[in-house]
């Protein structure tokens, strides 16, 4: 009988228990490098959607797995709850205002939840407390306040996605606010509007009119202005034949007035040194005047004044009185 | 005219007749070897040496080629993922492409259509050698039930050998993938451990497990009925048996890929 037949039940038994033992061992493999029997703390955070969020995600920090995504579920306020199991031994990682990024991956593969610690040294997180997302307003704001460690893990694309939200909802904010700003005008404009704007649109076609006829009016001006031009450029036109010869001689006399008071000024000005001597003689003399009148009557000779001229009688006085 | 159709319609009759007749001997031969294989595994074990040599002929011989075709799959894999998925910026994916392509998809499906190709066509003709050679009228006139002592062994056997092909089809083809990144990538032995650890689930080792189960019995069943269907004539033998194979591969094929959706369901 040949070998493998005689030991047929050997062989296969030695077949059978290593497959076993391979088995075991993959098993113990997997409860060593997974950590099965290690204790977890469990955290929540909430998104807006569960694209991208399957239960078994990993949970990473700075590319090393320090926990999973638990379950994923849709509550009743329309947000997504994600339950997160982080291992005993990155449970200090998790400090206040840590943040957990959602890293896709464009092609659909891959991905995972980062978590950016928050910059706080002390106590970590009690389990069961909420890790906000990175888009999330709070996530937002303790970002913006420079409150989390913002290490670069991901790349540009997943940050950029990360961002649309925000974005979005800025625009949607935007296009919201300005779709009730046209609501307000359309009620301001309805025939039943009250108050001063609806009164200024409804007198807007009254002052379109006015203006309107106004316009029509300056036309009309316009036209007439233009042959008026026409003829007052034009040398040979009525208008310069009437008032032409007149006005030259006019303006030939105010030319010559000219010259003259051009003249006067410049003898003026180039008589004044004189003129200012002249007048600084002047008051000299009438201070010695005036101090030859002060002795002359402190003179005890000749106090009682001088006697007044008078005025010889003309021969011929006329035939009227000077008073007429 | 008239007689063409006639034709036709007998023919097509006839055809209908034969496979509803097949659909319920199948059925029938089905039930028939769960009785026995109840019976067999909770009552006393006649056919145990049947059981073992089977095992032997379609496990431990079949463990070379599972070998040797894993390490060289799994070096390939590792292969192309190392070189392939950095450039998306997914080097880390290498070892769960890894670990469902060997432990998921292509370590159950290959053992099976090695086992069915080595093993499925051996059956088949074993059985119908002895059919032709009226040693099953023999087991019958001699009071010994031929489902429960040449099929049951078989079905267990070969299902047995499948799941126990795959397991080390896993552990050759993660080797393999191991000494393959080894000197092309550096990757020391723990940290390819853990890497693999990281990624692989014990849903994934049961899921493969499941689908070997599944894909042994329906070769084993498969390939049974066959060679009993083989009636007087040796020049049956090989016909059924090919049929066995082929029907054994589409039937393999179908259902990997109803379990692999049920497995994401």
């Amino acid at each position: 009988m040949r070998f493998r037949i005689r030991f047929s039940n050997q062989i296969v038994g030695l077949f059978v228990v290593t497959a076993l033992v391979l088995v075991a061992a993959f098993i113990v493999a997997l409860g060593i490098n997974q950590r099965w029997f290690e204790q977890k703390h469990e955290y929540y955070s909430e998104f807006t959607t569960a694209r991208g969020l399957t239960p078994g995600l990993a949970v990473s920090f700075r590319g090393f797995q320090i926990g999973q995504v638990r379950s994923v579920a849709l509550t009743e306020d329309d947000t997504v709850r994600v339950t997160l199991s982080i291992s005993d031994r990155h449970i200090d990682r998790i400090t206040e205002h840590s943040v957990l990024q959602l890293q896709t991956n464009p092609l659909g593969i891959g991905g995972g939840l980062l978590l950016h610690r928050g910059r706080v040294d002390g106590e970590p997180l009690p389990p069961e407390s909420l890790i906000p997302a990175w888009g999330s307003p709070r996530g937002v704001a303790l970002r913006q306040a420079g409150l989390v460690e913002t290490a670069a893990e991901g790349d540009i694309i997943n940050e950029l996605l990360e961002e649309l939200p925000v974005i979005l909802a800025n625009v949607n904010h935007a296009t919201t606010t300005g779709t009730q700003l046209l609501e307000q005008l359309q009620q301001m404009v309805a025939a039943d509007a009250t108050g001063p704007v609806p009164d200024l649109i409804r007198n807007a076609d009254q002052m379109t009119v006015e203006l309107r006829s106004l316009l029509a009016l300056t036309g009309s001006l316009a036209e007439n202005l233009r042959p008026l031009t026409e003829e007052l450029r034009r040398p040979e036109g009525a208008v310069v034949r009437l008032v032409g010869p007149e006005l030259d001689e006019a303006l030939e006399k105010i030319n010559r007035t000219l010259g003259h008071i051009e003249e006067l000024s410049g003898f003026a000005a180039g008589s004044t040194p004189q003129i200012r001597a002249l007048l600084y003689e002047s008051r000299d003399a009438l201070e010695t005047g005036h101090a030859v009148l002060h002795g002359i009557r402190n003179n005890p000779l000749i106090r009682g004044g001088i006697q007044p001229r008078e005025t010889p009688a003309a021969g011929f006085e006329g035939y009227r009185p000077e008073e007429f | 005219m008239l007689g063409s159709v006639t034709l036709l319609l007998e023919r097509l009759g006839a055809r209908t007749r034969h496979l509803a007749g097949s659909f319920v001997y199948a059925v029938g031969f089905g039930i028939e070897v769960a009785r026995q294989l109840v019976l067999f595994l909770f009552g006393k074990r006649p056919a145990f040496r049947v059981l073992t040599l089977q095992i032997l002929f379609t496990g431990v011989e079949a463990l070379a080629i599972v070998a040797v075709l894993s390490l060289s799959l799994g070096a390939v894999i590792i292969i192309q993922g190392l070189s392939l998925l950095p450039q998306f910026g997914q080097a880390e994916l290498t070892y769960t492409v890894l670990v469902v392509v060997i432990t998921r998809e292509l370590g159950p499906i290959l053992t099976a259509f090695i086992v069915a190709a080595r093993s499925g066509t051996a059956v088949a003709t074993e059985l119908g050698t002895m059919v032709v050679n009226r040693e099953i009228e023999a087991y019958i006139a001699t009071g010994v039930n031929p489902i429960a002592y040449l099929v049951v062994p078989r079905v267990i056997g070969v299902t047995v050998s499948v799941i126990l092909l795959n397991v080390y089809f896993n552990v050759f083809g993660l080797a393999g993938a191991f000494f393959a990144s080894r000197p092309t990538a550096g990757v020391a032995l723990w940290e390819y451990v853990a890497q693999l650890g990281a990624v692989l689930q014990v849903r994934d080792l049961l899921g493969s497990a499941l689908k070997s189960a599944v894909f042994g019995v329906i070769i084993a069943l498969v390939s049974c009925h066959h060679g009993l269907l083989v009636e007087q004539a040796s020049t049956e033998i090989p016909q059924q048996a090919i049929r066995a194979v082929s029907r054994c591969f589409v039937l393999l094929i179908v259902v990997n890929a109803g379990l692999t959706l049920v497995y994401y369901l």
